[in-house]
């Protein structure tokens, strides 16, 4: 019985057809291809090469820490602190755009590399989608060629020479093939500078719809293009034979050219002038604060100018979306619920009316440095105002009643801390100053045990015994962390274009009076005089009619950039290209001794922490070295 | 549960209750090994009364007559006759027939006669296995030649040993054996919770002979399990009891209060003069007085997190029997496993690990007709688990977070505790530090999972077709089901806060997090699977003219298909898994003396494209048994058997990346991925997801192949001494690996990946019997076994790198890459007179200092970096593992003492940066007290010390991988010794049965120069230690 129907077993399995029964896959699983067929999916193409831009926002990840503007206790270290520190090494780098990085954030950024490719692959394959009108396949074209662009200027700026990668090579690549060549700075410098061009021909004049703010337009890429200017004809970039004259690649060609060419500032000039027309032209405008000021301030507000630049400042960067704003990064850290990444969330003080413990840190500072840097309420630096007692600045002074705007009336603080310019007030918290935020305007006490002081053995706390209120949005508060006030970090704004403008007109044509107006576009803003008024006046100058020499002239522009644009992350890039890092970014760190309870002791400058950074090295970022493993055709940047 | 067990076992105390005859004998069958023979016939000279001897050769016989004889005969052996002479109890050692010698042998798809088989297979009687621990696997190490196994964890159901047959010889994705039970494959963690007591065969596969048939699959070796069948007879009843007691084989010390803050604040110092101390003279004064446990604490974590022993039960019962027509094998058993974690006082629901495991298996064959035979076996396995919501091994890691004075694990004690009534658990400042009490209470998980098997099997005699052929069919269905649910409250986190008061200093306690007084709703998780998987078999065997020429074929068609359900994966996991292949072997022998053996399997798996998606993979071996030459026998008369055996072929791999990772010649591309979203517009809400490219398609991915050599030579001596040796080579080739030049700049998401990796290996196996059956009733046994497997790298698609010492080429795959520690610096002068480290300079903070490890510029460019890395020490698996050990019995007692060592290993101590980084202070983590007692400083600058200058932060100088850290891994353990006593079956309540109790200890000892913790555990010295087990068994036949 059963043996007659062995033989029907036998062929029901043979009826499996083998390669059937192995070939499981439905069709349209997995391919590229498929993204570039709707227009909707296309649109997770474009979105993937934005997702590359880095974060200046974030608290480990930024380069706004990595300067003398901004210190931490020594138990928290970012990445930033610790480059600032001279940690940075080779093998595993910090903060590294070429290799990508990873401090804690599982989410960070990634190779700046990856996103060329994401660029390139989307320019390649747009014109493959079927429901796109073809003007609107040349907007993503060149949104994605303006960021390829930024990409390679963001490496340049902190590599030097890098590879140009304009086109994606195959993935079957040989050996050989995938081991790119580094490019000289200025072809990278040209690349970049055409490429932006090539976007601009393509890009809507002014993104102005609210759902797609942060997108690239010709505002934007006309500006990110006067900074690129900028830096091709700075120091660093331009005719650099100080420091690179033996850095060659291995033909022999210097990577940096080594004589500087004075029409490149020519150049910067006209690029930034361009910019201004064009972003002028798109309603772009200094922004000045127009909402009700605090209920306490009510009544000083409508009579006190000098409260009022206060305002102007304390809100320029975090008043969201305002006029001025040129290109905003809009994806705040923290919009996918990581808010304790932001760094206002590190600098935010805690709340003094809560009972309950905070979600903010209070625990980065700006440096005495900084508090240094900001002008006196003449508009002048403070060794340079004949009116500030310069020499005593670290000693006691009563607050006078004249003085109540700047601090508490009646207190003592250094008087560093009184009769400064708008932004100080605006920028900084200092012990017995004020601070306005949530709603309240608080009086800030700030020795060790009082309650925006150290609290006992705590290592959240401000180690300089200043607080930065600038990037943090006055509504942000502490309790939880999603009480912290998003604000599209500015990328770019207007006051960097009349800097740029400033700068390099100067630097091509000497000190004239298109010099003086733009700044004192930002001076007014800032509510101290012009700079002819302060300069010129011998009874407040030390070094009278300084602005009509171009040296002199370079410095007052280099002061006021590095004050208007402060902490926001422009001084790391700045002060390398203008090749004074090794020495500001070299020296201890200075604070006021915030473990004191007495004022005397409270008010005396001590080291707080150390920075290292070395000339012959740290101005461009070493490459990883196992990159330099794979690609021998690499060649490391020196002293690395 | 046990109720009703111990129910059936009443039951089936009444059924056998069979008395009432004249004279009753009884006693136990070994060889002359040792070995209990079941299945010995047993008669009553001259009658048809008769019995056989049960599984553990214990046979009883009514006698008509006590002046009776007994007949005693067994294939294979002597058969032996013996007057009673009013004898109650008769042992009977029966002598092997060598001439008759038919012993089988399980290998691949059948049997075959052990003479006969040319491939590499090491057995191993189940009996050896038996081990007082619940996971199998545990008991692998040094019991079979040809095994490199470890045991990295004692947590009861993650214990599972590491085990490769013949070593890691691929450094591909799947490098562990096939596993089969009763032909079926099957998971790691099915053969860990297989029950030794059903086992009637346990054999591995390493060569290309035994394992060519598997195909894709055999590439790692195959292990191969068989279940107990039932026998002709009455129904058999056999029960054992075990009961143990648990303990780590080792614990880690921790720096008490006092000593840690003082260490905490020397280390502070080292790297910052100017800091002030952390914990003040106030505050350590008042530790040392122990004043106020909530101002002062000096709380060990360890003590209150883990307790000193456990205790674990195991209850087996079988039954098996039968008559003509059916024979069964029924078998219950019942695991209960509980960790070393303490139970929280203060809630109802138990934290600790405690694991229920009943395994409930039917294997009945009957014989249809007399040339059908029809096998159904079915087996179940439920186990509940319930337990913390991280890991045990976690638990036993989180020590190392918290340290005994920050706070203690919860305040008690407060002023108006009453209005509380929730823990009030302890941390400091805004909190988030570790609180590993909480972590551990705060909730619980619990599973229960099930596995069911069932497979039916179908044989049929086809003699009359032609003789010596006959057919076979199974089919098989196994399914896996897995739910879990997780439930936590939000701890309340408290700390203390001090205030200055004109009275000194008073303090009150605040909240730092707000939790809840209840659990959350449960997270449920639900996890299956299952398999299915049909065979088809034709066998033929026939011995021609007198069984001079012996003829074997057999070809093996079989399919086999698995579904998961997992959570969470991409769009390849839930596509189902298929293999599908024809199989064969045909053998011949001459004379029983020249052996040989061509194997194929041709073999297609899913994973690739349709050109690559079979393989074939032939083998070819032969055999002659020495022995029985003429020549050998007169010039090595002493050498009962000696043969020598050579195979070689080809074997593939088909797991060679993971289960998300199959399809290779398709892209795998993520649409919707977060990491690369970004936002536009106003309100930041305009979010969209970005895309990710996970992988490159390619189409040429292919299996991956070993080509297996095997010398192998076996001989018996004096019939006493059974000596196998092996060498062995295999070149594994078309090794899915990616490629490791692409930098960077290519701009890739992922890595680009081929079949390009080569690894040669070579090795030695060699097992040992010895027995020996003195007059006097002694019986002594003595067993070794040895496997050594090394391997070097050929091809790993590396970069062409700059200097030779970065290079893997010809280095073990698992050997450590490191840099070469000479010593610490001694001064600053030192440190400026050697290469510059890391870029890191000694006047910069994060510089390194005099006490800080120096290292040795290998490559010679003048600068420590990555570029330095270099083999250093051996590789993290053992190359060496052995083991030897003895029994011996001598009347009612019986003792057997087992060794079990691993050689040619080693680890760091270090897991950088990790949780499980034993490096003390960093963000105020615990210290372990070898460090304190042993570390550089000022007033001991011992350039050699245990740990280098101190620091509260991590060191990048001293955070790489060298061979400060590195530690040799061999270690000899006493794994088993066990010590019984078998009453006499003639005395009071043990009359008719056979009752053995016996006490085991398990990993009572070892000896390694490593002495922080137990070796066997590698880098994982935090986790959670294997354990030592005392074990008290009862076993019971009947």
């Amino acid at each position: 019985m059963i043996m007659k129907k062995i033989p029907y077993i036998f062929i029901i399995f043979s009826m499996l057809s083998c390669n059937d029964y192995l070939d499981i896959v439905p069709d349209k699983t997995q391919e590229l291809s498929l993204l570039f067929e709707r227009k909707n999916a296309a649109y997770t193409a474009l979105v993937t090469c934005y997702s590359y831009l880095p974060e200046n926002d974030h608290l480990y990840e930024t380069f706004v820490m990595a300067t003398d503007e901004l210190t931490t206790p020594f138990a928290k270290e970012p990445a930033g602190t610790d480059l600032m520190k001279g940690e940075q090494q080779s093998d595993n780098p910090l903060l590294s755009l070429w290799s990508g990085y990873n401090q804690y954030d599982p989410n960070s950024q990634n190779s700046l590399f990856e996103g060329i490719r994401a660029c390139n692959t989307l320019i390649d394959n747009i014109d493959n989608v079927l429901d796109m009108s073809l003007t609107e396949k040349l907007v993503w074209k060149s949104e994605a060629m303006f960021l390829k662009a930024y990409f390679h200027y963001l490496l340049l700026i902190k590599y030097g020479p890098v590879p140009i990668i304009d086109i994606n090579l195959p993935i079957s690549a040989s050996v050989e093939e995938v081991k790119v060549k580094r490019a000289t700075v200025d072809e990278v410098f040209n690349y970049i500078i055409n490429t932006i061009d090539t976007a601009i021909a393509g890009l809507p004049p002014r993104v102005i719809n609210d759902n797609n703010l942060g997108r690239i337009d010709q505002v934007i890429a006309k500006s990110i293009k006067s900074r690129v200017t900028l830096f091709y004809a700075s120091p660093l970039f331009n005719g650099n034979s100080e420091l690179y004259s033996t850095f060659t690649n291995n033909d022999g060609v210097h990577f940096f050219n080594q004589s500087y060419e004075q029409s490149r500032w020519e150049l910067a000039a006209d690029v930034a002038k361009e910019a201004i027309d064009a972003a002028v032209e798109n309603g772009i405008e200094f922004y000045y604060y127009n909402d009700e000021p605090l209920e306490t301030d009510k009544r000083t507000y409508q009579n006190s100018d000098f409260l009022k630049s206060i305002y102007n400042n304390r809100y320029v960067v975090t008043d969201r979306w305002n006029d001025e704003l040129i290109w905003g990064h809009s994806r705040p850290v923290g919009s996918n619920d990581d808010w304790w990444w932001q760094i206002q969330a590190g600098a935010l003080l805690k709340d003094p009316n809560s009972s309950r413990v905070e979600a903010a840190w209070q625990w980065v500072s700006p440096t005495l440095r900084m508090a240094e840097l900001y002008y006196t309420n003449n508009g002048l630096p403070i060794d340079e105002d004949i009116t500030f007692d310069y020499n005593n600045r670290y000693d006691l002074s009563y607050v006078s009643s004249s003085q109540t705007l700047q601090a508490q009336y009646g207190q003592q603080t250094a008087k560093l801390n009184l009769n400064r310019e708008s932004r100080f007030y605006a920028h900084l918290g200092f012990d017995r100053g004020h601070y306005r935020g949530w709603g309240y305007k608080w009086d800030l006490k700030m020795r060790k045990g009082e309650i925006h002081g150290r609290l006992a053995n705590s290592n959240d706390y401000l180690t300089t015994g200043y607080a930065l209120k600038k990037i943090v949005h006055p509504d942000s508060e502490g309790q939880t962390y999603n009480l912290l006030v998003d604000y599209p970090w500015p990328l770019i704004r207007l006051a960097e274009l009349y800097l740029n403008y400033a700068e390099s007109l100067n630097e091509a044509y000497g000190p004239t009076q298109e010099v003086y107006d733009a700044l004192n576009l930002i001076r007014q803003r800032a509510g101290i005089p012009n700079i002819e008024e302060s300069w010129s006046d011998p009874a407040i100058a030390k070094n009278v009619n300084k602005h009509t020499t171009k040296e002199g002239l370079r410095g007052i522009i280099h002061n006021e950039r590095q004050i208007e644009l402060s902490f926001e992350g422009h001084r790391y890039n700045d002060m390398r290209r203008w090749m004074t890092a090794h020495i500001d970014f070299n020296t201890p760190v200075y604070g006021w001794s915030v473990d004191a309870t007495d004022i005397n002791d409270y008010y005396t400058k001590i080291i707080v922490g150390q920075r290292t950074f070395l000339k012959e090295r740290d101005y461009l970022h070493p490459i990883k070295t196992s990159e330099l493993t794979k690609n021998s055709n690499l060649i490391q940047n020196p002293n690395w | 549960m046990f109720k009703k067990i111990l129910y059936i076992l009443s039951l089936i105390f009444c059924i056998s209750g069979l008395f009432g005859q004249q004279h009753l004998v009884s006693g136990e069958i070994v060889d002359d090994t040792g070995i209990q023979l079941p299945g010995v016939t047993v008669i009553e000279s001259g009658t048809n009364n008769g019995t056989v001897s049960d599984l553990d050769g214990k046979y009883v016989l009514n006698l008509s007559s006590k002046d009776a004889s007994v007949v005693f005969s067994y294939l294979g052996f002597k058969t032996k006759t013996v007057a009673v002479n009013n004898q109650r109890y008769i042992n009977i050692i029966l002598e092997s027939d060598v001439e008759e010698l038919e012993d089988v042998q399980v290998v691949a798809f059948q049997k075959q006669k052990r003479n006969s088989v040319i491939g590499s297979i090491s057995t191993i009687k189940p009996a050896e296995l038996q081990q007082p621990t619940s996971n199998f696997t545990a008991g692998l190490a040094g019991k079979l030649a040809g095994v490199i196994s470890y045991q990295r964890s004692g947590e009861p159901g993650q214990d599972n040993a590491q085990f490769f047959i013949r070593g890691v010889t691929t450094f591909g994705y799947k490098n562990n054996p096939l596993i089969l039970i009763d032909g079926l494959q099957v998971t790691t963690d099915d053969l860990a919770r297989i029950e030794p007591d059903n086992i009637a065969s346990f054999s591995i596969m390493k060569d290309a002979t035994a394992t060519s048939l598997y195909g894709s699959r055999g590439a790692n070796g195959v292990i191969l399990v068989t279940t107990k069948e039932g026998t002709k007879g009455r129904a058999k009843v056999s029960v054992r009891y075990e009961n143990k007691f648990s303990m780590p084989s080792k614990v880690n010390k921790f720096l008490e209060g006092v000593s840690y803050m003082n260490l905490y604040n020397e280390a502070l110092r080292m790297r910052d003069e100017t800091a002030l101390p952390l914990y003040s003279r106030y505050k350590i004064d008042g530790t040392q007085q122990n004043l106020d446990p909530n101002l002062f604490p000096n709380f060990d974590w360890q003590k209150s997190l883990i307790k000193d022993y456990t205790e674990n039960k195991k209850l087996n019962l079988n039954v098996s029997g039968g008559g003509e027509v059916a024979q069964y094998y029924l078998s219950v058993s019942h695991n209960i496993d509980n960790g070393l974690l303490n139970v929280d006082p203060l809630s109802n629901f138990n934290n600790n690990i405690k694991i229920n495991r009943s395994n409930l298996r039917a294997n009945i064959n009957i014989d249809l007709t007399s040339t059908t035979e029809i096998a159904v076996k079915f087996s179940s396995l439920f186990e509940r688990y319930n337990g913390p919501i991280d890991s045990g091994s976690d638990i036993f890691k989180s020590v190392m977070q918290a340290n005994p004075v920050n706070f203690p694990a919860y305040f008690n004690n407060i002023p108006n505790q009453e209005i509380f009534n929730h823990t009030l658990f302890g941390n400091k400042g805004l909190g988030g530090y570790p609180n590993p009490y909480a972590d551990m209470v705060k909730g619980y998980r619990d599973y229960s999972q099930s596995t069911i098997l069932s497979q039916a099997q179908l044989r049929q005699n086809l003699d009359f077709i032609t003789p010596g052929l006959e057919l076979r069919a199974m089919a098989s269905i196994k399914s896996y089901s897995r739910n879990s649910t997780q439930r936590e409250y939000t701890p309340f986190y408290y700390g203390v806060a001090e205030i200055d008061t004109e009275q000194g200093v008073n303090y009150f306690l605040y909240q730092i997090q707000e939790g809840t007084e209840y659990l959350n709703n449960p997270e449920v998780s639900t996890e299956s699977n299952s398999n299915t998987y049909y065979e088809l078999i034709t066998e033929y065997n026939r011995g021609f003219n007198d069984d001079k020429h012996n003829l074997g074929a057999l070809f093996v068609y079989y399919a086999s298909e698995s579904l998961n359900t997992l959570n969470n994966e991409n769009a390849f996991s839930t596509l189902p898994r298929r293999n599908m292949g024809l199989s064969g072997r045909v053998s011949y022998n001459f004379k029983e003396k020249y052996f040989t053996e061509i194997n194929f399997g041709y073999n297609g798996s899913e994973r690739f494209a349709e050109k690559e998606r079979f393989g074939f993979f032939p083998s070819v071996g032969g055999g002659w048994m020495l022995s029985e030459e003429r020549f050998i026998k007169s010039l090595l008369p002493k050498f009962t058997m000696l043969k020598l055996r050579f195979s070689y072929g080809l074997v593939g791999n088909d797991g060679i990346s993971s289960e998300q990772d199959r399809f290779f010649y398709l892209s795998d591309v993520s649409f919707n991925d977060g990491s690369t979203g970004y936002t536009f517009g106003n309100d930041f809400n305009n979010y969209y997801d970005g895309y990710n490219i996970n992988r490159y398609s390619n189409p040429n991915v292919t299996w991956e192949v070993a080509k297996k050599t095997n010398y192998g030579l076996e001989f018996e001596y004096n019939n006493a001494l059974m000596v196998q040796l092996e060498y062995f080579t295999e070149k594994r080739e078309k090794i899915y690996q990616a490629w490791d030049y692409i930098p960077e700049t290519m701009g890739l998401t992922s890595t680009v990946n081929s079949n390009i990796g080569e690894v040669q290996s070579e090795g030695v196996d060699i097992s040992l019997d010895y027995n020996k059956a003195f007059k006097n009733g002694l019986i002594l046994t003595g067993r070794g076994n040895f496997t050594y497997s090394t391997n070097k790298i050929l091809v790993n698609g590396e970069p062409d790198y700059p200097f030779d010492n970065l290079s893997r080429i010809g280095y073990p795959i698992n050997q450590d890459w490191g840099l070469i520690a000479e010593r610490l610096f001694i001064d600053e002068e030192d440190i400026l007179n050697s290469p510059e480290q890391f870029n890191g300079l000694s006047s910069s903070v994060a510089g390194y200092l005099p006490g800080d490890i120096k290292y040795v510029d290998i490559n010679g460019d003048g600068i420590i970096n990555e570029n330095d890395y270099t083999p250093i020490g051996k590789p993290y698996i053992p190359e060496i593992i052995y083991g030897f050990g003895f029994s011996a019995m001598y009347k009612n007692f019986d003792l057997s003492v087992f060794f079990q060592g691993s050689a040619r290993s080693s680890f760091t101590i270090r897991k950088f940066g990790q949780d499980e980084d034993i490096a003390p202070f960093i963000g105020e983590r615990n210290a372990l007290s070898y460090i304190a007692d042993n570390h550089w400083s000022v007033n001991n600058p011992d350039i050699y010390s245990f740990w280098p200058r101190l620091s509260t932060e991590s060191v990048p100088n001293n955070d790489q991988k060298s061979t400060w850290w590195l530690r040799d891994g061999d270690f000899l353990r006493l794994k088993n010794i066990e010590f019984g006593y078998t009453f006499s079956p003639d005395k009071g309540i043990f009359k008719n049965t056979n009752t053995r109790i016996y006490f085991t200890g398990v990993n009572l000892f070892y000896l390694s120069k490593f002495k922080l913790w137990d070796p066997e555990m590698g880098d994982g010295g935090l986790g959670y230690p294997p354990q030592k087990v005392f074990n008290l068994g009862l076993q019971f036949n009947l």
